[in-house]
């Protein structure tokens, strides 16, 4: 069943692009509102590596390098801000690299986009099997490190920056350091992601990396749960799943055009039901479990 | 979750499983950025269903479109696509407008022998996409070498040139450059959607060309007409088609005076072109004519030709009937003939603007 295929590669792909903000936002407290923008970065990283004749491996390979190191380099003078100006900051970076993205077009052809990149192939098979497969274990993978460094005393050290970062700086920790090597990483697991999205779609566009993105993505983060390890994935399955579920509604062809809204206005009420209610996403950070 | 999808599909196939309609597909943008055009599109579409069925349908069966969102986004495109192929399975499906929406989503069809077919979408590269993708809309390699034709016509050896920073702006650029045999004095692009253009303006007037290439809107051909006439830059300026409208005009009040542009030529006086006027007005009476609206209509025509023809509903004989069912069909947008590339071709008149009215010649 290819749509459920689809659907399935879908998730993935968001699950992974969601953990990898929820790195950021929910463990550090940083408010990256450009996230999108390394997802870009992984995206165009390995698109024009392969169209060029590299591998796929080694494409994902440099998409997840590329957007660490920009993470790394944008984190560095950014990361002396503090609250909301970081979130401005990067709100501003993403909008930076789509515009690079748009009018450098010796390479990146600007709004005509990427055709044509190839898919991920597995001993010369390269249907949606193989890529929902390639994708799962990259997924699982990364949830995995997710995990370790969640429990390790570095994503210990996170929290206590989010919680309060006068604390962190009395116990002798380097704040900005924490920071910049938090953002490396879930930048880099950003656009890894963006590698199996461009490789999956196998045509991008500038387009394609608006502002739309990222508050999807904000969405199955705090929807899930801030700063635990299952709240993005439960997020991500959700946001996806009901955005395509609507397709399913008995609703008369002069209807189709309200679904969207209807979409919209659901995922709106959630969030509002969700701040009244349970504030801390579907799935609530257990302080004790963290600590064990 | 599974529990759920699977009941989901159930109650769709039992809700849908009424016999007697030929179904095929359409990826439309109902909703998002574009869903102004999205609207307009199944307007026309519907339209045309409507006197298929009228006329008999499909070999006796009611002639039906299935329509699905896409968000205007390239993911929703490829979502709709799938659930289109692969839940509804159906051979023939409309394409996205937006070339960007097209591309991400033709590779799909091709992969799963769906026959594919568009009416908006421009690009050039749509052309490679593969043997099931067609398209009824001409190509922007035409487009631009229609304009550089324009501009060697009336013997301008130096030119500049300006145009929209998107798909259809580059595309139609990168076409016109290729074929303009004169001088380009300066070249740039400008954000689509702002106010004020006099900046773009004070960089054309730096050279003093005698004539500016400008592939552009509406919205922003009429804004920057208006500012150049208020800056006293009065070059003679060369449009593309889509700037062609009596809005472009009224922005520009008398700065539009004299402005030259070409436009994909069929004719207006044809019987065809006058029966779809009237069926629309009749159908919609509180609707203005789409745009595109005449490729949408002209589509359905042709497929629904093609599947009468066909010798079975399965993607490979549609693909054969439509390719032999295009060849010499004369639409309300002219000869639909296919070429090799899925491709039409068109013909570009010439359109001015004298005493506040378009004129086509």
């Amino acid at each position: 069943m290819e749509y459920l295929l689809h659907i399935g590669i879908v998730c993935l792909i968001y699950i992974l692009f969601a953990s990898s903000l929820n790195l950021e936002l929910g463990c550090a407290g940083l408010y990256n509102f450009g996230h999108v923008g390394f997802f870009a970065i992984g995206s165009y990283t390995t698109a024009l590596l392969t169209l060029s004749g590299y591998s796929v491996w080694f494409g994902l390979l440099a998409a997840m390098l590329v957007a660490g190191l920009s993470g790394l380099i944008f984190s560095w003078p950014v990361l002396r801000l503090t609250g909301d100006y970081f979130g401005i900051a990067s709100l501003a970076f993403a909008e930076m690299v789509r515009l690079f993205l748009l009018n450098e077009r010796w390479l990146t052809r600007g709004p005509m986009g990427l055709p044509g990149i190839p898919r991920v192939e597995i001993l010369g098979y390269s249907g949606n099997t193989v890529t929902l497969l390639t994708a799962l274990v990259i997924t699982v993978v990364s949830l995995f490190c997710f995990k370790k460094i969640l429990t390790s005393p570095f994503g210990r050290t996170l929290k206590l920056i989010r919680e309060d970062e006068h604390v962190a700086r009395a116990f002798g920790k380097d704040v900005v350091s924490f920071k910049t090597r938090t953002m490396a990483i879930g930048s880099a697991f950003g656009g890894l992601a963006g590698g199996l999205w461009a490789h999956y779609l196998g045509y991008i566009s500038p387009n394609d990396f608006s502002l739309q993105l990222t508050v999807l993505v904000l969405l199955c983060v705090v929807l899930g749960g801030r700063g635990t390890l299952l709240g993005p994935i439960v997020g991500a399955v959700l946001v996806v799943s009901v955005g395509e579920g609507l397709r399913f509604l008995p609703l008369p062809a002069s209807m189709t055009a309200g679904v969207a809204h209807i979409q919209s206005m659901l995922f709106g009420l959630v969030l509002i039901l969700l701040m009244l209610r349970r504030p801390q996403g579907i799935i609530a950070e257990s302080h004790l479990i963290q600590e064990t | 979750m599974k529990k759920i999808v699977c009941t989901v599909l159930l109650c769709l196939f039992a809700g849908t499983a009424v016999a007697g309609t030929v179904k095929i597909g359409a990826v439309q943008p109902l909703s998002g950025k574009i869903s102004v055009y999205g609207e307009g599109f199944q307007r026309a579409i519907n339209l045309a269903v409507e006197e298929v069925n009228n006329a008999g349908g499909i070999k006796g069966q009611d002639l039906e479109i299935v329509y699905e969102d896409n968000l205007s986004t390239a993911q929703g495109s490829v979502s709709a696509l799938q659930k289109l192929i692969s839940i509804e399975k159906l051979p023939v499906v409309i394409g996205p407008a937006a070339s960007s929406n097209f591309l991400a989503t033709c590779p799909i069809a091709e992969r799963e022998k769906t026959v594919f077919i568009g009416a908006e979408s421009a690009a050039s590269d749509i052309s490679t996409c593969g043997s099931y993708v067609f398209r009824v809309f001409p190509s922007d390699m035409l487009q631009g070498i229609g304009v550089a034709k324009l501009a060697e016509e009336l013997d301008y050896k130096e030119v500049a040139l300006t145009y929209i920073n998107n798909d259809w702006g580059v595309g139609l650029a990168n076409a016109f450059k290729e074929k303009y045999k004169g001088k380009i004095v300066e070249e740039f692009t400008y954000d689509e959607g702002k106010a004020d253009y006099r900046s773009e303006i004070l960089r054309l007037k730096k050279n003093n060309p005698a004539a500016v290439v400008n592939l552009t809107y509406i919205k922003e051909g009429g804004t920057m007409l208006k500012q150049a006439h208020e800056m006293k830059f009065n070059p003679q300026w060369l449009l593309g088609s889509a700037a062609k409208s009596p809005k472009l005009v009224e922005l520009a009040g008398e700065a539009a005076e004299g402005i030259i542009g070409t436009y994909p030529t069929f004719s207006k006086t044809s019987g065809l072109y006058e029966h779809y006027k009237t069926a629309f007005a009749k159908k919609y009476p509180d609707e203005k004519l789409p745009i595109f609206g005449e490729y949408n209509y002209d589509m359905i025509h042709l497929l629904a030709k093609a599947l009468n023809n066909a010798d079975a509903l399965t993607s490979d004989s549609i693909r054969a009937s439509l390719i032999s069912a295009s060849q010499g069909f004369e639409g309300v947008t002219g000869d639909l003939s296919f070429d090799e590339n899925g491709d039409v071709g068109a013909s570009y008149g010439r359109w001015s603007v004298k005493d506040g009215k378009i004129i086509e010649n």
